[in-house]
């Protein structure tokens, strides 16, 4: 188990450091300099900027200073705003994000998984065909076309929730809801199909001819084993959560990281850019861990040995 | 179990009691009595027939092709077509989806959109057999070291999400000033076909060991052809639900960028141009992000649809 921490500690620095560099040298490529304007500065202005920001410096030079800040966690400054660093962006827009990831996530589970489990027991009945319909509509229906039905729904027709902002309680719901959209669907059709294989296994034969509840055979025998295939999903589910928050957070006009992103991408904010995206990937590739580790834990089968070469 | 086959028992022989009819002797006669033999692709052509919503999904993509092929050219109008004096116009028969802030026919534009989106899907397809249908065979039958660096660099662009390498791609594609759509397609082409190469490595790894490919070897076919000839057709079902299954995801990138400002910009249609634009005028006009939403929704729906049908009647392991 340690050594497949290690092992994975290992991969996941590796995977950041990919990330970093190739997206570096992406941002450095780009023929249009972080300073281009329709209106040309004077070359004064631009070298003076160039010295500032050390763009003068050979290419080698600003990789190395640029993975040596990272290595002390400081992501440099913004190009666009000028007075702030891209960890002050971060600090600003990744709670807020956080938050209503973490609310999408928890929505997931608490709904998915029952769904699931209802349709599964109900297998072919026209319980489990609205389940498994509902479940396809979630993975067919693209985020934001969900965020703007549910906004014009509940929003503009219907006036319970407000259409946009960030602060109280009733501003979470909506997108939150919508970014749980595709994961509900998918986490469903999951518990589903593994909820039917395991009912068929024989220690919940066993555990129903004991005499036992069949509340106590779905909850205490079967759901356990419908857990891991869920907990493996998870991982992909954190990353299409945070991608989906780029643009529920443009639309419902929320404050966080999400937004930032695609503002600093259409606002060519090279190192916001550069910035976030490694932050990104590091929160993801963690959270990966995170799952993996969870998943060894919840099944004691999985032994975590060394890849054998076939 | 006897090794005897039903047939060789003699008149007479059978035990009393015993009503065994010994079973005819030419493959005519016992296909009548065993049904027809079928293969494995008319049996999952027969499943896929059971399942209405694959079927329906089915008839919806060729009727999508349909339009987006001759609908446009039907049109009296054309997407970029501007009537300042008919802006914002409600659904009527002249207009039957109503028309934009600049007065374009907004049917005009989602059935123009239905191409963009369609040829998205068509190169997302295609990439996917060339890139990782290749790739996860060449990783797969050479195996070894070779395997390893391969499926390594999966691994790891594996960890990144799509999204973020597809906005990263755009981003540097759009200032090197290349057409957008062009972006987008190289952005979906270059990351769609990491799923693929997985599942076609392990299809191969296990194909590979077979006899088939083993006599395909010693009669000394040339590497190339036993892995395109003989094992990757062999791998076709998974192959198959697997782009039916990626090319959704790939209509919805698309959209996706266009919705965020980085895919085809005006005045070309895409669904998630329009939508985009829809959005902003939802408050007074909702129509007009009605119609793009349902066409990328109901074209989701197809795709995903079918691409479940198949698997159900593709896979093997879910025969009844």
């Amino acid at each position: 188990m340690l050594k497949f921490i290690f092992q994975r500690v290992l991969s996941m620095i590796l995977v950041v450091l990919i990330v970093a560099t190739a997206t570096f040298f992406m941002m450095r490529l780009l023929p249009s300099g972080p300073f281009s304007r329709e209106k040309k500065l004077p070359q004064q202005i631009i070298d003076n900027l160039n010295a500032r920001y050390h763009l003068d410096d050979p290419l080698w030079k600003q990789y190395i200073d640029y993975m040596g800040n990272l290595a002390r966690g400081d992501l440099g400054p913004s190009f666009k705003y000028t007075n702030r660093t891209v960890n002050n962006i971060i600090d600003d827009g990744f709670p807020v994000s956080a938050i209503l990831g973490a609310v999408a996530v928890f929505l997931s589970v608490a709904i998915g998984i029952p769904l699931g489990i209802w349709g599964a027991l109900r297998q072919n009945g026209w319980q489990d065909n609205v389940v498994m319909f509902i479940a396809l509509l979630g993975v067919s229906v693209p985020n934001f076309i969900m965020a703007v039905l549910l906004m014009l729904f509940f929003g503009l027709w219907l006036h319970v929730l407000p259409v946009a902002g960030w602060g109280s309680v009733s501003q979470i719901i909506l997108p939150a809801f919508t970014l749980a959209g595709y994961p509900i669907a998918f986490i469903a059709r999951l518990v589903r199909s593994s909820m039917i294989e395991v009912l068929r296994q024989e220690y919940i034969t066993t555990a129903r001819a004991k005499g036992i509840s069949e509340r106590l055979v779905i909850f205490r025998h079967a759901l356990r084993n419908i857990l891991i295939p869920v907990v493996t999903v998870l991982g992909p589910l954190i990353a299409a959560v945070f991608t989906g928050s780029f643009v529920v957070e443009k639309i419902f006009a929320i404050p966080g990281l999400g937004r930032y992103y695609v503002t600093s991408i259409n606002d060519r904010d090279y190192t916001t850019i550069l910035g976030v995206t490694i932050f990104y990937s590091a929160l993801l590739v963690f959270m990966n861990f995170l799952v993996d580790l969870t998943y060894a834990w919840l099944d004691p089968r999985i032994r975590y040995v060394e890849r054998k070469v076939s | 179990m006897a090794t005897q086959s039903a047939w060789e028992f003699k008149e007479g022989t059978l035990p009393d009691g015993a009503n065994f009819e010994p079973a005819p002797k030419n493959t005519v006669d016992l296909q009548q009595i065993a049904g027809r033999p079928t293969t494995y692709w008319n049996d999952a052509i027969r499943r896929l027939r059971r399942n209405k919503l694959a079927v329906v999904g089915f008839w919806i993509i060729i009727a999508l092709f349909v339009i987006a092929i001759f609908g446009p050219m039907l049109s009296p109008y054309t997407y970029a077509q501007q009537d300042l004096t008919n802006t914002y116009q409600s659904p009527t028969l002249r207009h039957p989806f109503g028309t934009d802030q600049l007065g374009r026919d907004q049917m005009t534009r989602v059935l123009y959109g239905s191409r963009i989106s369609l040829a998205v899907g068509v190169v997302c397809a295609a990439l996917n057999f060339l890139i990782g249908v290749t790739y996860g065979g060449i990783a797969a039958y050479f195996g070894g070291r070779i395997d390893d660096i391969m499926m390594r660099i999966v691994d790891i662009l594996y960890g990144i999400p799509t999204l973020i390498i597809v906005i990263l791609l755009t981003v540097l594609f759009k200032d090197k000033g290349i057409n957008p759509l062009v972006n987008v397609f190289i952005a979906i082409g270059l990351t769609y076909w990491l799923p693929m190469a997985r599942i076609v490595r392990g299809e191969i790894l296990s194909l590979k060991e077979r006899e088939f490919a083993l006599a395909a070897k010693t009669i000394g076919a040339p590497n190339n052809r036993i892995l395109f000839k003989h094992l990757i057709p062999n791998a076709m079902g998974p192959i198959i639900v697997t782009v039916t299954l990626e090319v959704p995801s790939a209509i919805f990138t698309e959209a996706f960028l266009s919705y965020i400002g980085l895919g085809v910009s005006a005045p070309v249609a895409s669904w998630g141009v329009l939508a985009s634009d829809g959005t902003e005028a939802m408050r007074s006009y909702p129509y007009l992000v009605l119609f793009p939403a349902l066409a990328i929704s109901l074209t989701m729906f197809a795709f995903n649809f079918l691409g479940d049908g198949l698997r159900d009647a593709l896979d093997p392991r879910l025969r009844q």
